[in-house]
């Protein structure tokens, strides 16, 4: 699919060519930069509703949610890259 | 004003608003109200829903441009979607306001008798809720304080066990630094004239009627944290979505074989299905049940007679199990009283009622005062427990309690009280001695009832 876009519409080359680097490094970037934050301050009282960062419950958690979120960025290719390849 | 619980009252059960999950009856109730948030000037607190409403606002215009089955049927659902989420918080909200208006009705309606004019010839009668500030209003016998205030004239012995959890009656008189009277408390002799303190509406139960059906609810720290969690997720899935349409447009161009669908034409995806698309990937259900979520709980609190001050304590609730509490007249019913007798096997209910009255007299010193009021229904139907003529054991500021010193006294001594000292005069001198030092006041009666 994105093959065919660079091909049929050359401006979007430089465009998909950015998108690589932004849509990957920036994100990674500004998450550190929370992780940051969130570092200097003190941690809170571990009470019973304490999401413990550890644990079978908290990785599945994670993961499907990076999962989910990263893969909205190629659903709308995916599902029409069939309809664009014929 | 005085909306704490008779002494000897009991607070009723019926205050619980009860309601089915789908009573029609709640729900056609609330339907109004529901309509009326659709306003998106209101709606936009919930930005999910706001959402789905522009949805719905387009996929009408486009059903009306390009009608067909499909379309209105998309119209449709979109639309009770939004409704019937402003259905849940309105059926909530009136939830909260049916409680408030049976808190009002469980409040005593005391009345007052206000006096008027100079020298106060007129006396009327009215609610305790519409005394003013300044007000004059007497107090005889047997009858509630309304409200808090200052004794002008007058003396009087009052039972406050109602605020301050003491059964020992005090006494409050016009002049000096014992003047103050409380709202809610019983009068059990004589009569004062007080001045009203107190700005009306502004009792704990006006308070608490007003948080309960207020239109600020403060929300509570998760609702905060799950209602910035659903925007964002709103976003994500709405970028998905609006980058769906380019990508189809091109893939409808570069392979024009591709048959027409009715989702899919040579101009991309169909808006409507674009709109249904975007309500099903965003969080609706949680957008549209969140707000009366927050409602519920704050409601189901209030139903079990407590007042959630803030949205977190709401949340900080779920956790409780235990509640330790200092027990207080403000909480209970302020004199002890015996509700029921639990005897060992072997000895018979009233015997065991009958040696606790014997054992709760002739013992000086406040806490004499052990069960005295005594609930007959338990022990026995006929008998009364209490002592002959209810006032007997209370001070009387003519001739005041029976203590040894006093025993000269022959109307003390005829109206000698089986308890022995009604107080154990540690708070304050005993009456004898004030008065002697003073001068009987203007306005002392003498009211034959009281005459044995």
């Amino acid at each position: 699919m994105f093959t065919a876009i660079a091909m049929a519409i050359p401006s979007a080359r430089a465009s998909m060519g950015n998108g690589g680097p932004h849509g990957r490094y920036l994100p990674i970037l500004l998450v550190l930069a929370l992780a940051g934050s969130l570092a200097t301050q003190s941690p809170g009282a571990t009470t019973a509703g304490t999401l413990r960062a550890s644990g079978a419950n908290f990785i599945v958690l994670t993961t499907g949610a990076a999962l989910i979120l990263a893969l909205l960025n190629f659903l709308p290719a995916l599902s029409l890259g069939p309809l664009a390849g014929g | 004003m005085t909306d704490l619980a008779l002494p000897g009252g009991r607070a009723t059960r019926s205050s619980r608003v009860r309601g089915g999950l789908l009573d029609p009856a709640l729900l056609w109730r609330a339907l109004p109200g529901a309509l009326r948030k659709l306003n998106p000037f209101t709606l936009w607190h919930n930005p999910v829903m706001f959402g789905v409403e522009a949805g719905s606002v387009l996929t009408t215009v486009l059903a009306v441009l390009g009608p067909g089955v499909f379309a209105w049927l998309m119209t449709v659902w979109l639309w009770l979607t939004v409704v019937f989420a402003n259905l849940a918080e309105a059926v909530a909200e009136g939830r909260g306001k049916a409680q408030a208006d049976s808190l009002r009705r469980t409040r005593r309606q005391t009345t007052a008798r206000r006096l008027a004019g100079p020298g106060w010839p007129v006396e009327e009668t009215v609610a305790a809720a519409d005394l003013a500030l300044g007000d004059l209003v007497v107090v005889t016998a047997g009858e509630i304080v309304p409200g808090d205030g200052d004794g002008v004239e007058g003396i009087a012995s009052i039972d406050e066990s109602a605020i301050t959890g003491e059964s020992a009656p005090v006494i409050r008189e016009a002049g000096g630094d014992r003047s103050a009277v409380t709202g809610g408390t019983t009068v059990l002799s004589d009569r004062i004239v007080v001045r009203i303190r107190q700005q009306p509406r502004q009792s704990f139960l006006d308070r608490m009627i007003r948080l309960v059906e207020g239109a600020n609810r403060q929300r509570t720290p998760n609702e905060i944290a799950l209602t910035i969690l659903l925007v964002a997720l709103t976003v994500v899935f709405l970028v998905a979505v609006v980058t769906l349409q380019p990508l189809a447009i091109f893939s409808k161009q570069f392979q024009a074989a591709a048959p027409d669908t009715q989702a899919i034409t040579g101009a991309g995806v169909s808006g409507i299905v674009l709109v249904s698309l975007l309500v099903c990937l965003i969080p609706t259900t949680i957008g549209g049940l969140l707000s009366a979520i927050g409602i519920a709980g704050m409601d189901r609190m209030v139903q079990r007679n407590v007042l959630a001050m803030s949205g977190r304590a709401v949340e900080a609730a779920g956790d409780v199990h235990t509640l330790l509490l200092d027990k207080t007249g403000t909480i209970t019913f302020g004199n002890r009283r015996a509700t029921g007798f639990l005897p060992v096997p072997g000895v018979g209910e009233l015997v065991l009622a009958r040696a606790a009255r014997l054992a709760s007299r002739r013992k000086a010193g406040p806490s004499s005062r052990t069960p005295r009021t005594t609930t007959t229904s338990a022990s026995s139907p006929r008998r009364s427990w209490r002592t002959r003529g209810g006032s007997s054991s209370v001070p009387r500021p003519g001739c005041p309690v029976w203590t040894p010193a006093n025993a000269h006294c022959a109307r003390a001594r005829r109206h000698r009280s089986p308890s022995g000292y009604a107080n154990g005069a540690a708070s304050f001198p005993p009456l004898w001695m004030v008065w002697s030092r003073r001068s009987p006041p203007r306005a002392a009666p003498r009211s034959s009832s009281r005459r044995r």
